[in-house]
């Protein structure tokens, strides 16, 4: 029986379904660790599996951030590691340094998605992840290329920018 | 001026939307707490949106470095910079609490521990759950008595 491996099925918001094993999933996600903890008593005695609504995470999303999950949480709840990796310099290098790296090279919109469904299924290390990267991309910029790469508009009028830029004159 | 800005960028193209702009304080926030502070502090010119996200921000991380503008640069001048750059955001930052305040203060030459006295002693008001600094190993800090 205990080799028997229990898994949840999430769906997303346009209705697709992915499986996944609860013991890692729970790991990651507080969200779904607390939907599964509701549900059990009425599921203890049936052998129905459980599906989760996950209303505010798209299968593009969804299946992302369960890549994320399987690669960091299914090994983690043996070996546990330190998860404080995200600070370390580039040069000494967490084994999933890299695959955190190309996980979050990705679009824009793409990296938000993941900001949001990371906030939602509360997965610290992943919205870490995801926040940094998109400080990342703002890091070093000038002001116009942050607007140019965001798509952010300039809604100052002319007199209340030169008012921002004397206000702050200490930081330019 | 600014109403033809926006209108310029609808018309240009359909798929122009601010998805970081409208991301909640919270998690904005959360992304501007991994930059530098001067970087901080700047976003705020780049919409209203932005103007005053930069004075709750959790996280306040301070680099002598960030603030040289060349490598030939006297030190001093440098200092200055920053002095005058920290001095101004701590009276005029407001996070209820702070997550983390880091000092990275690597000086030859030059004393800087009486300003970073006055600095930890200000962060320190505001609870940081995360104090750090560093000073190189050529001038070693101690912590202010309380």
């Amino acid at each position: 029986m205990a080799s028997e491996k229990k898994v949840v099925f999430l769906r997303s918001s346009d209705g697709e379904a992915f499986e996944v094993s609860e013991e890692v999933i729970s790991a990651a996600s507080v969200t779904i660790k607390g939907m599964i903890d509701e549900e059990s008593p009425s599921r203890a005695d049936t052998a129905a599996t459980t599906t989760l609504a996950i209303p505010n995470v798209t299968a593009a999303t969804l299946s992302r951030v369960l890549h994320y999950v399987n690669k960091h949480f299914d090994a983690a709840a043996v070996v546990g590691r330190p998860d404080d990796y995200i600070f370390c310099a580039p040069g000494d290098e967490h084994p999933l340094a890299r695959f955190d790296d190309d996980f979050v090279d990705v679009d824009n919109d793409t990296l938000i998605d993941l900001v949001h469904a990371a906030e939602y299924l509360h997965i610290k290390k992943l919205f870490d992840l995801t926040c940094k990267a998109v400080a990342d991309k703002l890091k070093g910029r000038t002001i116009d290329q942050i607007r140019e790469t965001f798509g952010i508009v300039n809604d100052y009028t002319v007199e209340e920018e030169v008012e921002v830029y004397r206000e702050n004159s200490w930081a330019f | 001026m600014a109403g033809a800005a926006v209108k310029r960028a609808r018309a240009g193209g359909g798929s122009i939307s601010d998805r970081l702009s409208a991301l909640p304080d919270e998690l904005l926030l959360r992304v501007l707490s991994f930059l530098p502070a001067q970087q901080v502090v700047r976003t705020t010119v780049l919409s209203k949106r932005w103007r005053d996200l930069w004075r709750s921000v959790p996280d306040i991380n301070l680099s002598l470095s960030d603030f040289g503008r060349n490598s030939r640069e006297d030190w001093t001048a440098v200092w200055e910079r920053m002095e005058d750059f920290v001095n101004n955001l701590l009276m005029l930052h407001r996070a209820p609490c702070l997550d983390a305040f880091r000092l990275v203060m690597i000086v030859n030459g030059h004393d800087p521990r009486r300003h970073i006295d006055r600095w930890v002693c200000r962060a320190i008001k505001d609870n940081p759950l995360m104090l750090e600094i560093s000073t190189g190993s050529f001038s070693p800090y101690q912590l202010p008595q309380f």
